[in-house]
């Protein structure tokens, strides 16, 4: 059986060990120059220091239940913590919250990019022909050609040329003095 | 035994103070947060090396409701901190 010191000095070290990563948090807490660095200093104890601190209740007092609930305790921050640090990340990328002189690569800047030319390209290509059955009733999008074809309605001499054709069937007041419309209506 | 809780206790408490000047100081609604977040990691740090230092389990329970519900804040600030229209 090993004696009772032992355990007490081993407990002692990873309580030491947790303690200087929880000191080593805080003066990057306090040096660190942006948000993004500043969390990168701050989530180390969060995981390996509780891991130490958690080691060393489990050498103290080494029964079945402590250490169950210890583990309980271990999972349960081994799942949250990363949730927290990306929510926290994300929001610190997407405000600027970050020096960006001090990065060596930024991936995202790159990915962010071609999914902005993306969106420009597909907003240019589908703005032509949108079909509003295609939408979802109510949507920003459904209303959005609705005001565009409500516009088209009192604004006569640009409504027929950028619209699709099913105006023509839908009834809207045709004008004698429009050319392009007057000779197919003449036929 | 005596002196590793001292020597525990001021690193503890550096890192705690550590947490809370970049609560008051920090430039952003980020810093703060994360600052409150590993002031959090420290309380939870502190409970366990008390309960080393004691030897008692009482505060484990404590320790499980911290550990479960300090995800919560850190969302909450970062969804309402973030800008969702790229405009």
């Amino acid at each position: 059986m090993i004696p009772q010191s032992v355990y007490d000095i081993a407990s002692s070290v990873l309580l030491i060990a947790g303690a200087l990563l929880s000191l080593a948090a805080g003066i990057g807490l306090l040096r660190f120059p942006d948000a993004l660095s500043r969390m990168h200093a701050a989530t180390k104890p969060q995981i390996f220091g509780l891991i130490l601190v958690l080691a060393a209740i489990a050498l103290d007092q080494h029964t079945v239940g402590t250490i169950a609930s210890l583990l309980v305790v271990l999972v349960f921050q081994m799942l949250t913590a990363p949730i927290s640090a990306h929510m926290i990340g994300r929001a610190g990328y997407r405000n600027g919250d970050l020096r960006r002189d001090q990065l060596v690569v930024d991936e995202l800047d790159e990915a962010v990019a071609r999914a902005a030319g993306e969106l420009a390209e597909t907003v240019e290509s589908d703005d032509a022909d949108i079909d509003v059955t295609d939408l979802p009733v109510g949507s920003a999008d459904a209303l959005a050609v609705e005001m565009d074809r409500v516009e088209g309605v009192g604004d006569h001499s640009t409504a027929d040329g950028d619209g699709p054709v099913e105006r023509d069937s839908e009834g809207l007041p045709r004008q004698a003095g429009d050319d392009r419309r007057g000779g197919s209506d003449g036929l | 035994m005596i002196v590793v809780e001292y020597v525990v206790g001021a690193l503890f408490a550096f890192a705690g103070l550590a947490s809370v000047i970049r609560i008051v100081r920090g430039p952003s609604i980020l810093d703060r947060m994360i600052a409150s977040d590993m002031l959090l990691t420290t309380l939870i740090c502190v409970l366990a090396a008390d309960m080393v230092f004691s030897g008692h389990t009482r505060t484990i329970p404590v320790i499980i409701v911290l550990a479960l519900s300090a995800v919560f804040g850190s969302i909450t600030v970062a969804r309402y901190v973030s800008r969702q229209d790229p405009s």
